[in-house]
């Protein structure tokens, strides 16, 4: 039995609790609960896909590499800061503090090309921390070292822990009017001298 | 390194008990002597149990085998490189005395050199014979060479889709041995249905998983590779007959794109 549950998916199984929860709400007539569940579970469910379709191109098995640009940060329309015919990865997500996107950086670097490879920061002004769109990024030493197991649990249900972002997220909501500035964290400068990585730190 | 090519018991091999034995029972026939494993493999006792049985069978003494295991970045983090005792486990697990050789799975650099320190006391105990590193790049190489003592072992991704000439080159001249695993990217289509390896194939008479391997052995490299079919095995074993030839060689590198399966950022934050 739970062979068969592992290879339905967890995430399946929830998603398709909450649609079953919300029909019986309705046939309960609670219709707002009966509505808002599956809703919910509906836009959970594109938000983790969205992460996860980000997470794949760093695994084994993807041929995504030695790219050109490697864009981390807050929302922003990629086209406005990658010149024409560059190849690039972007990990965006509402509200990503720099901090958030530098912890970003030390787990998909690799994925830049060797020697040239242009990481370009776009943080949210003003964030600080970290956010359960951040935590899908994160080794699980990452996870330790910060102290973001509990935050770590709350990455299955983004809808629920962060639903402003979540609507922003899917609704790719970019942010305009970015400018190139420097860095403010010399940790951040060093690690890309280190390693031959072009930095370009954004703000609005 | 004694021979010419370690078997690996990675995410690709097999788990189970029967399906291992024979794996090495095939290996052993075919003079593979030595095995790779990693905490992360979750293989080490299986492996253990199975070259005991295996030895057994065969006649051979622990001298005959080289085995080979290695510190995750999680033991790294929680022991703060202080790693004897998952060494002191693995081998108790293992029912071994001594590993032949024990690598640094990830250079996680927080704990980067408190874990080599740690190696260095091992090796003087006896625990361990050779003391190596895993997933680096030229920067850690050339940092970590410098060391004293420094690597005798040195395990990379490396297949004709990734060639690591200057990695392999500093190797050599620094008296390091290289290993390769996914020595054949785990025969992606460019390598699969690349003309020039079929063509090279095809006036030996062999496979081009066997061309590829030979490939890395005639340029100095030790392949790594997994399999779970016995038959696989002897076949991949079947190498000493022949040689590539210069302009071979050349072709079968000349297929690198710089591709890299396992990003090292990845698996190890900080690389």
């Amino acid at each position: 039995m739970s062979g068969v549950l592992k290879k339905i998916g967890k995430r399946k199984l929830v998603f398709a609790a909450m649609l079953v929860l919300g029909a019986l709400c309705i046939c309960a007539r609670l219709y707002v609960v009966g509505v808002l569940l599956p809703a919910g579970a509906l836009v959970n469910e594109a938000a983790l896909r969205r992460i996860s379709r980000q997470r794949e191109l760093f695994i084994a098995g993807s041929r995504v590499r030695n790219v050109d640009y490697l864009l981390i940060g807050d929302m922003c329309r990629a086209t406005d800061i990658v010149p024409a015919g560059k190849t690039y990865v972007q990990l965006a997500a509402p509200g990503r503090s720099l901090a958030a996107s530098y912890e970003i950086l030390r787990h998909t670097h690799s994925i830049l090309k060797e020697d040239g490879g242009c990481v370009v920061l776009t943080p949210a002004g003003g964030k600080s921390g970290y956010s359960v769109y951040d935590v899908p990024f994160f080794h699980t030493v990452t996870v330790s070292r910060l102290g973001l197991s509990t935050l770590r649990k709350m990455q299955r249900l983004p809808a629920l822990f962060a639903p402003w972002r979540t609507a922003r997220f899917l609704l790719g909501v970019a942010g305009r009017g970015w400018r190139e500035s420097e860095c403010p964290k010399r940790e951040i400068t060093d690690f890309c001298a280190e390693r031959s990585i072009v930095l370009k730190y954004m703000c609005k | 390194m004694e021979t010419g090519l370690v078997l690996g018991t990675g995410v690709s091999a097999s788990r189970d008990y029967d399906g291992l034995l024979a794996v090495v029972r095939a290996a052993a026939d075919s003079g593979i002597r030595c095995f790779d494993t990693a905490p992360s493999y979750r293989t080490e006792e299986l492996l253990g149990k199975v070259l005991h049985r295996a030895m057994e069978e065969k006649g051979l003494a622990r001298g005959d085998i080289f085995v080979q295991t290695k510190i995750d970045a999680w033991q790294m983090q929680a022991s703060q490189g202080s790693v004897e005792p998952y060494v002191r486990d693995a081998l108790e697990k293992t029912g071994f005395d001594y590993f032949d050789s024990l690598l640094i799975h990830w250079p996680l650099p927080e704990y980067l050199e408190s874990t080599w320190e740690s190696f260095v006391r091992m090796r003087q105990a006896g625990l361990i014979r050779r003391i190596g590193i895993c997933n680096v790049r030229m920067r850690q190489l050339e940092h970590i060479a410098a060391w004293e003592p420094g690597p005798q072992i040195v395990q990379i991704e490396r297949h004709p889709l990734r060639t690591c000439e200057a990695e392999v080159a500093f190797c050599a001249a620094n008296g390091i041995a290289v290993q390769a695993y996914s020595p054949l990217c785990k025969m992606d289509e460019r390598i699969r249905d690349s003309r020039a390896l079929k063509s090279i194939a095809e006036k030996y008479g062999r496979s081009v998983g066997q061309i590829v391997l030979r490939w890395h052995m005639d340029t100095g490299v030790t392949p790594v590779f997994t399999s779970r079919k016995p038959q696989r095995v002897r076949e991949y074993a079947q190498l000493d007959d022949f040689r590539l030839e210069k302009d071979e060689l050349a072709a079968v590198s000349a297929l690198n794109e710089n591709y890299k399966m396992f990003l090292e950022s990845w698996a190890c934050p900080g690389f």
